[in-house]
């Protein structure tokens, strides 16, 4: 689950502190763990739950100091709406030395088939390149957006 | 408010004055660390990130929001440290890896500069380098976190985020 944190603070007991979204914070409970994400910076971090309050929906993460990934945010726009699709690292997960941006109705213009699942709880984008010829090199190489 | 006089202080031997800052803010735990009440002007204070960045505007609002329903008051986070025989980026380095700060960029003022302001006080956790409280004083206003952003120099490289970053 993600949740969107400024790294800088903390509580006197060093723990990250962040008001949730309501919603969110109904799902949050005490040693859940949870992957922090850090806008600005694009920085990720796995974190536990050490406090959570269903009243002001503040909350508390005890993080991981030592699992911080850098980790890029893409902005997919689809007949003017815009995504803004998070990607949390897990194990395993290969790191892209480099990627970019384009727009769903240009994937779908080469031949892919893209479908997508919302949830409150994260997103799911799945490409697939379907009956089309086409490849991700007809898009043509666009910086990824910082 | 604050207060400055000439003797030495906690963190001495410093050139230059010390600032006297008032007692922190209680607050409803049960950890009492050896807070330090006097502080070097020249102790740096370092906050992860580029303060300047006009995406950070209204998350600090929020924040200093989150802390006065916290019952801190209206307060930001720092690291603060002050080592006279360490140069400043080694001091530097020094404060963001105890105070925890992975970003990879960071920025600093001083104490000085930060009480100069005559808005806000500055209160650390511990004995340096510790995390600090930035106290915005009892209205909080976009002008007040802009006149505290508006304290740090220009973002620069974070020499020790590597050390944070998850290893493979």
């Amino acid at each position: 689950m993600r949740v969107d944190v400024d790294f800088n603070e903390r509580d006197r007991r060093g723990h990250v502190v962040a008001r949730v979204p309501a919603a969110l914070a109904s799902q949050l409970t005490v040693g859940q763990r949870v992957n922090l994400y850090d806008p600005p910076e694009r920085l990720w971090a796995d974190a536990i739950v050490a406090r959570v309050s269903q009243e002001t929906h503040i909350a508390a993460f005890d993080v991981d100091w030592h699992s911080f990934e850098d980790a890029e945010v893409a902005d997919v726009f689809d007949a003017g709406a815009q995504w803004s699709i998070g990607v949390p690292p897990t194990d395993g997960m290969p790191r892209f030395t480099n990627c970019w941006v384009s727009s769903v109705s240009a994937l779908r213009a080469v031949g892919f088939v893209v479908t997508g699942a919302v949830t409150a709880q994260d997103m799911q984008i799945r490409f697939e390149t379907g009956t089309g010829s086409g490849s991700l090199a007809d898009l043509g190489e666009r910086p990824a957006k910082r | 408010m604050s207060f400055r006089f000439s003797s030495p202080g906690r963190c001495a031997p410093v050139a230059g004055q010390l600032v006297f800052l008032p007692p922190p803010r209680s607050h409803a735990t049960d950890y009492t660390p050896d807070v330090p009440t006097d502080l070097p002007r020249d102790a740096l204070v370092v906050r992860g990130g580029d303060p300047h960045d006009p995406e950070n505007l209204r998350r600090m609002m929020e924040q200093a929001q989150v802390s006065f329903d916290e019952g801190e008051g209206y307060v930001l986070s720092s690291g603060i440290g002050c080592d006279p025989s360490k140069s400043r980026a080694e001091l530097i380095a020094e404060i963001a890896t105890v105070c925890k700060l992975p970003q990879s960029r960071l920025a600093v003022t001083t104490v000085g500069q930060v009480v100069d302001a005559e808005v806000f006080s500055v209160h650390p956790d511990g004995p340096l380098p510790s995390h600090a409280n930035i106290d915005l004083g009892s209205e909080l206003s976009e002008d007040v976190v802009k006149e505290l952003t508006g304290l740090f120099g220009p973002a620069e490289d974070n020499p020790v985020y590597l050390q944070f970053r998850r290893r493979r």
